[in-house]
C-alpha cells in the first residue's frame, strides 16, 4: 500500500513539473509594484506603492517606494542600498542572502529557482519551498502568481508569521521614464 | 685500572645526563615565533594573551572563476579540515555561531535602549521624523526577515538599523562569506589549538591541509594567512638548514680530522667529545626551560666550533709529545681550563640579559663546555692513543706582517666604527616565502586586517567609564580621519549606560508626545501602553551572548580595574595614534607587534653590545691575572680588532650590521680567546699551530655553510663568523714568536 502512494505521487509530482515554463514568466521586468505586508503585530497591512525595476544583466532590482514616502532601494548580490538625497548609494545591509533570492525571483529563470528551491507547479501559481536549511529558517515558501495577462503577484512568507504580498503591473503611460 | 677510574667517572655523569634528558624531554615544547625575542615582562599578559589568540586563527581564502562549484566543494572541504589533528574548528562563517534569533532575544530586551548611529544623530538633533522615516523604509523593503523577526520586541523597527555591520568587509552567500575582490575570496576560518603552531606539528598539519586543498575544483586560487603557515615555513627550513648544514660540517670535520691524524681513533674521540657536549648543552637547557627556541638550537650548535678545538689541541699535543694519561692532563689543563672558563663566563653573561633566547644560548654553550672539558680531561686524555713520535713543523710568524695587519685593521676599524648602522626592523629577518608575503598582503587588501593584529587597548576603573571611553576613541578617530568603523570591538554591541538610558527616555518622550503616533497607529491595542510600562532595563556586558563575547577582542576585569581592547583593522603610525591620543583625556596604547619586536631587537642588539664589552672586559680581567697586564690586553685587544673588521666588513658586504652579526662577534671572541690562550701557553709549537688550523678551519666550514642559508639571520650570522675567523687565524698565525713566548717570560 505504501508502495502504491509513493508510486502515485512521483507520478503526480512528474505530471505537475510541466516540460516547459509558462510564457508569462519573466515577463514583467519593469513596473508598478503595491506590496501588502501583514505582520501578527500590526492591527493593520502595511502598504506600500511605487516602481520596480529589474536589470538581468547587472542582477540588480530597484524599488522605488513612493508612498508612503519616498525612497530608492538598490537590491543586488551584495545586500541592499538606499539612494540618498544626493542619489549616491548608501549601503544598509552587506547581507546578500535575502537579496539574492530576491533577484532569482525576479529573473523568471526556472533553472535558478530549481537550484535553490524545490518547486510545484499549478496551474496559475509556481509555489516555491527554499532547499537550503539557512532559507528555509528565514522563509517557509514564495509564491509566484498570474493574476492576469498584465499582472503577476509575488508572496513571501516568512517562518515568523510576516506575509508579503506584492502585486506587478506594468508601466502606467503616465510614468514613461525607466528606472535607472 | 687507575687509568680507567676517571673515564668511569665521565660515564657516570654521561648517564645521569641521558636519566635527565629522558625526564625533561617530553614536557619540553619547541617553539619558532619571534616573540620569544622580546624581553621578559616588556609586554602587557593581556595583550600577548589576546596577540596569540589571534595567532591560533588561520584562514583561507579560496576563489574560483565558477562560484557554484566552488561553494559546492566548500561545506566537504571544511568537514575534512575539522577532523585534522590540530585544527579546533573549521567554519566558513566569520561570526562564528553567532545566529540572529539569539541576537533578538537578547537585544530584544531592550527596544528603547539601542539606536543606530544615524538614529543618535537624529536623537542629538530632537528629529523624530528619523524615526518614523525608517520604520517606513524597512517595512516597505520587500524580503527583510528582520522586521519580522524584531518587530515583537522593538514595535518602533529600531533593532532593524541597529545591528551593526559586524562581519566588516565580509559578504554572504548563503552559508559562506567571502571577499569581494576582482571575483570572490570565500573564507574558510580555522581555529587552532596552541600546539598546532609547535615547530613538529605546524609543517605537518600545512602538509596535510594541502593535501586537503587539491580536492578543490581544478584552478581554484587559494590565498593563506596566518602565523600557522610561516611557523610551518620557518620550521621546515630551519630543520632543512640545520640537517644540511650540520651534516656538511660533520663531513668536513670528519674528513679534516681523517686527513690530519690519518687514523679512525682520533676521530671517534672528537665525535664523542663533540656528541657528549652537545648532549649535555641540551640537557642543560632542557632542564631550566620548559619552552625551548629553535632559532636558540640553531645558534647553539656553535659549541660544536668550540668544543671540537679541545679535542684537537688534545689530540695534537699527544701526538707531537707521545704524552698520556697524567702528564698529558697536567699539561693540557692550565692552557685548557683557561679557555674554557673564559668562554663559560663571557656566555654565562647571556643568562644575565632579560632575554630567553640568549639565555638558553648561554645555558647551552656554557654546560657544553663545561662537559666538553670533562670529556677532553676525564675521558680523552686517559685512553690509549697510538700515535707514532713526530716533530711538528713550525713555520714562525712574521712580526712585520702582523704589524701591517694589525695596523691595517685598526685603521678599517677606525674609519668605519663612524659609518657601522645598524638595522632592527624585524621585517629584514622575515624568511617567509615570497609567495607567502604576497598571500598575506592580498588578504590584508582584501579583508583590511594583517597577520600581526593592530590592538588597542584601553583602562578604565568600571565598565560604565570603559565603555565612555570606547566611544571617545571612536569620536577621536572620526576626527583625525580614521575610520571608526574599522575598530572592532564589543562596543559595537554595547553603549555606555548613560546612551542607553538617554536613547529610551527620547524615544518614550516621543511616544508620550505624539511624535510618533504615525508609527504606533498600526499597533495592537495595548502595545504602546505595554512598551512605555516596560521597566528601564540597561543592557551590560555581562548580559552579552557568550558566542559575541568570544568572536570580539575581549574586555576584562579585575576588582577596580577594567582593560578593553579594540582591533583595527588598517594601517595606524605613529603620529596618528598621537594625534589621536591627543584629543583624548585617558592613553590609548598600541599593541603593534612588529614594531615591539623590532624595538626588542634594538634593545638586544645594545644588551648585546654591552655584553660583548663587558666580556672583553672580564676576559681581560681574567687573562692580565694570569699573564700579565700587557699580554692580557694584547690579546683582548687583538680580540677587539678582529671582530670590529668582521663587523664592518658585515656592514660593507649587507649594508647594515645586525643583531645576528653581533651574536657571531660573541662566538669569534670566544674562539680566538682560545686560539691565544693556547698559543701563550704552549708557546709558538708546532702542535699548537697544528690544532690551530684545524680548529680554524672546521669552525670556517661549519659556519662557513651558513651563508648558504635562506634565513637572513642565519646568513648574517654565517658570513660574520666566516670572516671574522679568518681573520682571527691570520692574525695568531702571523702572531711572531716574539709576542707569544712562554708565560714565565716577560714580554
Amino acid at each position: 500500500m505504501k508502495s502504491i502512494i509513493l508510486l502515485m505521487l512521483a507520478a503526480f509530482s512528474l505530471n505537475a513539473e510541466p516540460q516547459d515554463a509558462p510564457t508569462w514568466l519573466g515577463a514583467l521586468q519593469q513596473g508598478t509594484f503595491v506590496q501588502e505586508k501583514q505582520l501578527p503585530q500590526l492591527k493593520r497591512p502595511f502598504v506600500s506603492r511605487g516602481l520596480f525595476a529589474y536589470d538581468p544583466d547587472r542582477k540588480q532590482l530597484i524599488w522605488h517606494t513612493q508612498a508612503p514616502l519616498n525612497n530608492k532601494l538598490l537590491i543586488d548580490e551584495q545586500g541592499v542600498a538606499e539612494e540618498d538625497a544626493q542619489g549616491n548609494p548608501q549601503v544598509l545591509t552587506s547581507d546578500g542572502q535575502v537579496s539574492q533570492v530576491l533577484l532569482i525571483l525576479f529573473s523568471g529563470d526556472v533553472q535558478s529557482w530549481q537550484e535553490v528551491f524545490d518547486l510545484t507547479w499549478q496551474q496559475e501559481c509556481v509555489t516555491m519551498t527554499p532547499k537550503q536549511p539557512f532559507l528555509r529558517d528565514l522563509f517557509s515558501q514564495f509564491e509566484l502568481c498570474r493574476l492576469s495577462d498584465t499582472q503577476q503577484q509575488i508572496r513571501l512568507f516568512e517562518t515568523n508569521g510576516t506575509q508579503a504580498r506584492i502585486v506587478l503591473a506594468p508601466m502606467p503611460e503616465s510614468e514613461p521614464e525607466p528606472l535607472q | 685500572m687507575n687509568n680507567w677510574r676517571w673515564p668511569m667517572c665521565w660515564g657516570v655523569v654521561l648517564l645521569l645526563m641521558l636519566v635527565s634528558l629522558s625526564l625533561t624531554l617530553p614536557r619540553t615544547e619547541f617553539r619558532a615565533d619571534l616573540r620569544q625575542l622580546l624581553p621578559s615582562g616588556s609586554v602587557d599578559p593581556l595583550m600577548q594573551q589576546v596577540a596569540g589568540q589571534y595567532q591560533q586563527q588561520a584562514l583561507l581564502l579560496l576563489s574560483h572563476s565558477d562560484s557554484q562549484t566552488l561553494t559546492r566543494a566548500l561545506p566537504i572541504l571544511r568537514d575534512k579540515i575539522a577532523g585534522l589533528e590540530g585544527v579546533s574548528g573549521s567554519a566558513t562563517d566569520p561570526s562564528k555561531g553567532l545566529d540572529i534569533a539569539t541576537l533578538v532575544n537578547v537585544f530584544g530586551r531592550f527596544p528603547l535602549s539601542l539606536l543606530s548611529a544615524e538614529a543618535e544623530h537624529a536623537r542629538l538633533n530632537d528629529n523624530y521624523d528619523y524615526i518614523v522615516e525608517r520604520y517606513f523604509t524597512v517595512l516597505s523593503q520587500p524580503g527583510n526577515p528582520l522586521v519580522g523577526l524584531t518587530i515583537g520586541s522593538a514595535p518602533l523597527l529600531n533593532l532593524v538599523d541597529w545591528f551593526p555591520r559586524v562581519q566588516g568587509k565580509w559578504r554572504q552567500d548563503g552559508e559562506y562569506w567571502y571577499l569581494q575582490g576582482e571575483q570572490r575570496y570565500y573564507g574558510l576560518f580555522l581555529q587552532l589549538d596552541e600546539q598546532a603552531l609547535n615547530v613538529k606539528q605546524a609543517p605537518w598539519l600545512v602538509e596535510q591541509l594541502d593535501v586537503l586543498l587539491t580536492s578543490l575544483p581544478a584552478d581554484t586560487q587559494v590565498l593563506r594567512s596566518g602565523m600557522l603557515f610561516h611557523t610551518a615555513v620557518a620550521s621546515s627550513r630551519a630543520s632543512f638548514e640545520m640537517q644540511l648544514f650540520g651534516g656538511m660540517s660533520l663531513l668536513g670535520v670528519v674528513l679534516l680530522t681523517l686527513l690530519m691524524f690519518r687514523r679512525i681513533k682520533p676521530l671517534l674521540l672528537t665525535t664523542v667529545l663533540i656528541g657528549s657536549s652537545l648532549l649535555a648543552g641540551f640537557a642543560a637547557l632542557l632542564l631550566v626551560f620548559q619552552q625551548v627556541q629553535l632559532l636558540a638550537l640553531v645558534f647553539a650548535v656553535s659549541l660544536i666550533g668550540i668544543a671540537v678545538d679541545y679535542a684537537y689541541h688534545l689530540l695534537c699535543l699527544a701526538r707531537y709529545t707521545g704524552e698520556r694519561g697524567r702528564a698529558l692532563v697536567k699539561h693540557l689543563t692550565p692552557a685548557l681550563l683557561t679557555s674554557a672558563v673564559t668562554t663559560a663566563i663571557s656566555y654565562l653573561l647571556l643568562t644575565l640579559l632579560p632575554i630567553d633566547l640568549l639565555k638558553q644560548v648561554g645555558v647551552f654553550v656554557a654546560a657544553g663546555l663545561a662537559f666538553a672539558l670533562l670529556t677532553a680531561l676525564l675521558l680523552l686524555a686517559w685512553l690509549p692513543l697510538h700515535f707514532p713520535p713526530q716533530a711538528a713543523k713550525s713555520k714562525p710568524g712574521s712580526a712585520l706582517a702582523c704589524r701591517s695587519l694589525l695596523a691595517l685593521m685598526l685603521l678599517a676599524a677606525i674609519s668605519g666604527a663612524w659609518q657601522l648602522r645598524f638595522a632592527d626592523d624585524v621585517r629584514l629577518f622575515n624568511s617567509s616565502p615570497a609567495w607567502l608575503l604576497q598571500n598575506e598582503q592580498q588578504v590584508a587588501s582584501l579583508s583590511g586586517y594583517t597577520q600581526y593584529p593592530r590592538l588597542l587597548s584601553v583602562e578604565a576603573d568600571n565598565e560604565e567609564q570603559l565603555l565612555q571611553r570606547f566611544a571617545a576613541i571612536r569620536h577621536a578617530f572620526s576626527a583625525v580621519g580614521l575610520d571608526p568603523q574599522a575598530l572592532s570591538g564589543l562596543d559595537q554591541w554595547l553603549p555606555s549606560m548613560a546612551q542607553q538610558s538617554q536613547n529610551a527616555s527620547w524615544l518614550r518622550e516621543g511616544l508620550v508626545q505624539g511624535q510618533l503616533d504615525d508609527i504606533s497607529s498600526y499597533w495592537q491595542e495595548g502595545a504602546l501602553q505595554q512598551l512605555l510600562d516596560a521597566p528601564d532595563a540597561v543592557l551590560t556586558l555581562a548580559l552579552l551572548p557568550e558566542a559575541l563575547r568570544r568572536a570580539y577582542p575581549p574586555v576584562l576585569h579585575n576588582g577596580h580595574h577594567w582593560t578593553g581592547v579594540l582591533r583595527f583593522a588598517g594601517s595606524l603610525d605613529k603620529q596618528q595614534l598621537e594625534a589621536v591620543n591627543q584629543r583624548l583625556d585617558f592613553p590609548l596604547q598600541l599593541h603593534d607587534e612588529p614594531a615591539l619586536i623590532s624595538a626588542s631587537l634594538k634593545q638586544l642588539r645594545l644588551y648585546l653590545m654591552e655584553f660583548l664589552l663587558a666580556a672583553l672586559l672580564c676576559m681581560g680581567l681574567l687573562l692580565s691575572w694570569r699573564y700579565g697586564v700587557k699580554r692580557g690586553a694584547l690579546m683582548v685587544g687583538i680580540c677587539a680588532l678582529v671582530t670590529g673588521n668582521a663587523l664592518i666588513i658585515g656592514q660593507w658586504w649587507l649594508g647594515y650590521a645586525s643583531l645576528f652579526n653581533l651574536l657571531a662577534c660573541v662566538l669569534i671572541v670566544a674562539l680566538l680567546v682560545d686560539y691565544l690562550v693556547f698559543i701563550t701557553e704552549h708557546g709558538d709549537s708546532g702542535h699548537v699551530r697544528q690544532a690551530l688550523l684545524m680548529s680554524s678551519l672546521t669552525s670556517m666550514l661549519a659556519f662557513g655553510m651558513m651563508v648558504f642559508s635562506q634565513t637572513p639571520a642565519i646568513y648574517q650570522f654565517g658570513f660574520t663568523l666566516l670572516v671574522g675567523l679568518s681573520l682571527g687565524w691570520l692574525v695568531c698565525r702571523l702572531l711572531p714568536a716574539a709576542w707569544i713566548r712562554n708565560i714565565n717570560e716577560p714580554l
